[in-house]
């Protein structure tokens, strides 16, 4: 089990290694932040000047060892275009984009997994062929185009809800609700739910239950869906890790969310490279994470898995 | 099933088309959608009513059905149904590149992987686990940013984002196969590994590889959509739906048509390509029949 989980480790470490070479190249690719920080008409020698004070013309492997002392020490370096720290810069938004992940998830289960429940046990019917519907719309629609359609709708139209930004809960509806129906959330969970119902709802326990005398209702949720949920953590450990991914910018984006994502992607307009590092690594760093505590706690649920 | 056909064979009980209709229903649907939009695309300078690019400042912003423009006209003047028809194009042909080259290298690393196991087994599994969680968008932006975005830049992407899938498939279905007696025999009688793997392994696969192919179709369009809408898709002037999407942001309350359309469009292909999917995995994968 130690070995396990040492060598799930050290394959996270290298992974988030390789990622951060790359990010850190890539971005230096993009051109000179520099050239963007000072006034058009800078002379050339102005350009070089600054470029060597900020350490920008350094050899990469000089540059990237800075870099990777800095962060071990917890500092994830000035923001080249607001001159804050990134930590700061990040701190601000990261809840704001977490508020966002944890409300649709949170409403996804609660309207999927009674759906997927509904769907199983009543297959074929028309809660069935609705629920299904419904997770192939939400596979099929692109988020920032719903988003988009909502706003025309709810804010454009109607008026009743704010069109952008943050703030009291009527902002948080629209990009929640279209985080919930797009993409593969309110879907998968509603897939999940029901296949692992559909599955259980066979099984020798639950036939048993019955024989016994319980009541359906308390057969279904109680026994069955116990054990339809176990594909479902899969699912959801999954999707955890592409919230943290990049979900979190299409919506952002489209809803002026100030948030991780949008950061991000001034970020890379503005060629502010700290920034754009230190959020992508953070990104990896979550989907790292996250997929090793899976790991981790299917190889203790599941012996078998540890070869 | 047998149930639905006994009732509806019944004389004097109406319920409707009978479960053996309403399924076809699906792939022949799917497949007219389909084949009006490659349809569309190909014909495209011909079904179009004016040039997808030229501007005309005096007609900025009509709405639909106003004289000549059954969509509306966007920003610049230009005429809506004519991009949706143009922007066709870029999707498909984005779809189609992305599965046959994700899509046979995909399926190409599951089989080696699986077929010789051990340590080339772990590393391609690693890097394709990896590339699943990688947020390619964040990728796209900043080769967009590099090289200036370009239809190469969306095909690279979305073959890194597509052969993972495919070499998980093929990985499970090959390590499935590769024990059964047959293969075994091949093996002892001296067969080279890749006759083995492309006579016996791969022909078994095909099914699967066509379902994978439908939804991973799917997902490649509305990739392509979300990098257009970036700005790190195929460039301007060239009509992308996710391009437009882009567009009509600016005005999204007061020229709604502009951004609709072409999402309309958009979830049109998905959905057909999707419900194709999910019919074909219906009707050739027996291990999910039972699970409904």
């Amino acid at each position: 089990m130690t070995r396990y989980i040492l060598s799930r480790l050290a394959q996270g470490f290298v992974v988030l290694i390789g990622a951060s070479l790359l990010i850190f190249t890539l971005v230096r690719m993009t051109g000179n932040p520099v050239v963007l920080m000072l006034p058009p008409d800078a002379s050339d020698e102005d350009i070089a000047r600054v470029t060597a004070q900020m350490g920008l013309d350094r050899p990469i492997y000089e540059q990237y060892g800075v870099f990777v002392a800095q962060m071990a020490g917890g500092d994830f370096g000035t923001s080249l275009r607001t001159r804050r720290p990134v930590r700061e810069l990040i701190g601000d938004r990261l809840w704001n984009s977490m508020q966002l992940g944890i409300l649709a998830l949170v409403g996804s289960l609660a309207v999927g997994i009674p759906l997927g429940v509904f769907s199983a046990v009543h297959r074929g019917r028309t809660v069935d062929i609705i629920a299904r519907s419904l997770a192939m719309l939400g596979q099929s629609v692109p988020s920032f185009w719903l988003g988009i359609v909502f706003i025309a709708v709810f804010a454009g139209w109607l008026r009743i809800l704010p069109a952008a930004r943050m703030g009291g809960p009527e902002h948080f509806v629209l990009p929640v609700v279209t985080l919930i129906l797009t993409g593969t959330l309110l879907s998968g969970v509603v897939r999940f739910v029901r296949s692992g119902m559909l599955e259980v709802l066979d099984a020798e326990y639950i036939k048993l239950a019955r024989a016994k005398g319980l009541s359906e209702r308390v057969v279904i949720w109680k026994h069955g869906l116990r054990n339809a949920v176990i594909p479902l953590v899969t699912f959801l450990g999954f999707y955890l890790t592409l919230l943290v991914g990049g979900v979190s910018l299409i919506i952002e984006t489209v809803f002026a969310w100030p948030g991780v994502g949008t950061l991000l992607n001034q970020a890379i307009f503005a060629r502010d490279f700290p920034v754009t590092q230190a959020v992508t690594i953070l990104f990896v760093a979550g989907f790292v994470v996250t997929n090793f505590v899976i790991d981790v706690l299917y190889a203790y649920l599941d012996p078998r898995i540890r070869l | 099933m047998s149930a639905t056909v006994a009732l509806t064979e019944r004389p004097g009980i109406r319920r409707g088309p009978s479960r053996r209709v309403r399924a076809w229903a699906i792939p022949v649907v799917t497949l007219a959608i389909l084949a009006l939009l490659m349809a569309m695309a190909l014909l495209a300078d011909f079904a179009a009513p004016y040039s997808p690019t030229e501007t005309a400042l005096s007609s900025r912003l009509r709405p639909p059905f106003s004289d000549g423009h059954l969509l509306g006209t966007d920003g610049l003047g230009r005429d809506i149904l004519s991009r949706v028809i143009h922007g066709s194009r870029v999707s498909l042909i984005v779809a189609a590149i992305s599965i046959l080259v994700g899509g046979s290298l995909g399926t190409g690393l599951g089989v080696v992987s699986a077929y010789y196991g051990g340590r080339i087994d772990a590393i391609i599994m690693r890097v394709a686990d990896v590339l699943l969680g990688f947020p390619l968008i964040i990728l796209a932006i900043l080769l967009a940013g590099i090289y200036g975005p370009s239809l190469n830049n969306v095909l690279v992407i979305l073959a890194l984002a597509q052969w993972p899938r495919f070499t998980r498939m093929a990985r499970g279905e090959a390590l499935a196969l590769k024990e059964r007696d047959y293969i075994l025999a091949a093996r002892i009688v001296g067969m080279p590994a890749w006759q083995i793997i492309w006579l016996h392994l791969l022909p078994h696969l095909f099914s699967s590889l066509l379902i994978l192919a439908s939804l991973s179709a799917a997902s490649a369009v509305i990739i392509e959509a979300a990098l257009s809408f970036f700005g790190a898709g195929v460039p301007p002037p060239a009509p992308t739906w996710g391009g437009m999407i882009n567009d009509g942001r600016d005005f999204v309350t007061t020229a709604w048509w502009v951004s609709f359309f072409p999402g309309l469009a958009l979830v049109l292909m998905v959905l057909s390509l999707n419900l194709l999917g999910d019919w074909l995995r219906d009707e050739f994968d027996p291990r999910l029949t039972q699970a409904g």
